[in-house]
């Protein structure tokens, strides 16, 4: 084949496999705003914001001063951590339904390949939650409005790290999904591993205040196993987008903008690397779990 | 007019650890022509049509559609392709429209609301579009398939098992749909347990067997072998060795085969023997109950064929 062959043959996939990707996405994503979950879950993130709105409120009425820089951003935060993870949720059960039904199949021997399958599906989820994003912006400009808050270009910076964060845990949900084959599998490695990586973050802040306050008393042994549990944590730091979010809202408040960008990116890098693992397991693993 | 598309394998197999689902299978299948390729439950058909759609990977040996290898991202080939498969299965929160329109836009269908009208009426479903999947009968999501099949005139239609479940006016529908995408110039590979379920729509026949292809040719040729030999059954009062032994004697008996006091005698089509067998039997001084020629069906061979008379083309003996 000569080298103009090459790229239009390159050409003409890369068009149809964006096809693809866009029919799927449009379908996927229409398919869950059908959905009421997606509607219930944005109704209780914003309750949840809105009784943290309160509390500062109440807090600031009682002590006479404003406990927050910006009162609004832990509220959209919370926001963003109980959507995305629902949404993350929901991707992981998606995509391993379509394992199970045999829907995948079907799918597959016609103009869809492994990686429109994937991107399809990453992109329908996180455009539905683009669509509570642009909701969250709504109802925080409701409370600027209502409560007399300054309204600082803070909010979309955060709601831009929201985005990010959404991503890379839908494109987890992704993997879940075809690590997982079947439906249930896929929820219990998704439940697991977030517990797992919950749960040393948990041990490692319990161990930590039980050194500091027990510092002259405590044996070798249980600071060899806060060493162990602080090391832990810093990678999982890394690879944890709650982490990495929480990180981006800290720059905000200090105006670290490069801080910020950092953790954008990094998100946007795991983001990749997850999408590109899901790819490569669905190829190896094949439609039927079986090649 | 379609031009089709070809399908070519060479030496396709398919192991499982230690289990031969598909051994060194050859199929040549050529643009335009409908290709039935029968097989018992279990003879390795649906791992080949697996294979040679992209959905498993062979062990050994290649599968290529128009000269193109089989790949996932094989997006021209594989958009020419409609696929029903035995177990079928649907978004079933969709309507019937809207399922079609998704899988019109998925593989760009001209005129797809046209195309989608056109299958729908001729199915019966029209009626029928705007209700949820889920409300749908076995039968009528199995039309349903076809519909998806074939929203975007392909040019190869992989058909695995594709009238069970229907009952005869959906058979029919189905047939004339089948037909008509023939016409258009469409190539038809129809896999199938059942001969008579393809006997009307296929031209050529490749026989499977234990992953083995052990018959190739064409519907004509299949029927010709099938009533070249002619079995007469006679009952006789009486039956022994030495009975059996005179009429296997008879240089136009091929083969006799005793059950009780029946023969069966196998011979080929070259004459009619019954008077020459009548004789035989006087000669004998046998009394004779019953004689009455026995005619085998296409179904009879296929079993034949597929369990135990013929060399597969390997040259090995299936016994």
């Amino acid at each position: 084949m000569k080298p103009r062959d090459n790229l239009m043959t390159y050409q003409s996939k890369t068009k149809a496999r964006l096809h693809a990707i866009n029919v799927l996405q449009q379908r996927n994503s229409r398919s869950k705003l059908w959905g009421l979950g997606v509607f219930l879950t944005m109704s209780v993130a914003m309750g949840v914001s809105s009784i943290l709105v309160g509390n500062v409120i109440k807090f600031s009425k009682a002590n006479i001063l404003l406990s927050s820089k910006q009162p609004l951003l832990v509220p959209i935060l919370v926001n963003g951590v109980l959507l995305s993870l629902y949404l993350a949720l929901l991707a992981s059960a998606g995509i391993s339904k379509e394992y199970d039904k045999g829907t995948l199949e079907t799918l597959m021997v016609g103009p869809v390949d492994e990686i429109s399958f994937v991107i399809g599906n990453f992109l329908a989820h996180l455009k539905v939650f683009g669509l509570t994003l642009l909701a969250a912006l709504g109802w925080s400009y409701l409370c600027i409005w209502l409560l007399n808050f300054s309204p600082r270009p803070d909010i979309i910076a955060l709601l831009f790290a929201n985005l990010f964060m959404a991503s890379e845990l839908i494109a987890f949900g992704v993997l879940t999904a075809v690590w997982g084959g079947k439906t249930k599998n896929a929820l219990i490695y998704f439940i697991l591993i977030i517990l797992f990586l919950s749960g040393i973050q948990l041990a490692n802040s319990v161990v930590a205040s039980i050194v500091q306050i027990e510092n002259a008393h405590v044996g070798n042994s249980l600071i060899l196993v806060r060493n162990v549990l602080t090391t832990t944590n810093r990678f999982i730091q890394w690879i944890s987008p709650y982490s990495q979010v929480r990180y981006a809202m800290q720059s905000i408040l200090d105006q670290r903008y490069f801080a910020y960008l950092l953790s954008m990116g990094l998100m946007v890098l795991q983001t990749a690397l997850l999408l590109i693992g899901s790819v490569l397991s669905l190829k190896k693993k094949g439609v039927r779990g079986i090649v | 007019m379609k031009t089709g598309l070809t399908v070519e394998t060479k030496n396709l197999t398919k192991r499982y650890g230690n289990f031969t689902a598909v051994n060194h299978l050859n199929l040549d299948i050529k643009a335009g022509e409908s290709y039935g390729f029968l097989g018992p439950n279990g003879a390795g058909k649906t791992t080949t049509l697996m294979m040679l759609l992209g959905i498993l990977k062979p062990t050994e040996g290649e599968v290529r559609i128009s000269g193109e290898l089989v790949s996932s991202d094989a997006f021209n080939t594989k958009g020419l392709i409609g696929f029903v498969p035995e177990n079928q299965s649907f978004y079933e929160e969709m309507s019937a429209w809207e399922y079609l329109m998704f899988f019109a836009k998925l593989y760009q269908t001209e005129r797809p609301k046209e195309r989608g009208q056109e299958i729908l009426e001729h199915l019966d479903l029209w009626a029928w579009r705007d209700v949820l999947i889920s409300g749908y009968s076995n039968g009528m999501k199995r039309k349903l398939g076809f519909a998806r099949a074939t929203i975007h005139s392909p040019d190869l239609l992989v058909l695995d098992e594709p009238i069970a479940g229907l009952d005869p006016l959906g058979i029919i529908q189905i047939r004339e749909l089948l037909m008509a995408e023939q016409e258009r110039g469409c190539t038809l590979l129809i896999s199938s347990h059942i001969l008579s379920e393809v006997e009307k729509t296929v031209n050529r026949v490749g026989i499977i067997s234990k992953g083995k292809m052990v018959w190739q040719d064409t519907m004509e040729n299949l029927q010709q072998w099938v009533t070249e030999k002619q079995h007469i059954t006679i009952t006789l009062s009486s039956v022994d060795n030495e009975i059996i032994a005179g009429f296997r004697s008879l240089p136009f008996v091929q083969e006799v085969i005793s059950e009780g006091n029946s023969l069966c005698l196998v011979m080929d089509q070259a004459g009619d023997y019954r008077e020459d067998i009548s004789r035989f039997i006087l000669q004998k001084n046998l009394i004779l109950l019953e004689m009455k020629e026995e005619k085998t069906t296409l179904e009879e061979a296929f079993v034949n064929i597929t369990e135990n008379n013929v060399q597969d083309l390997t040259g090995e003996t299936e016994r």
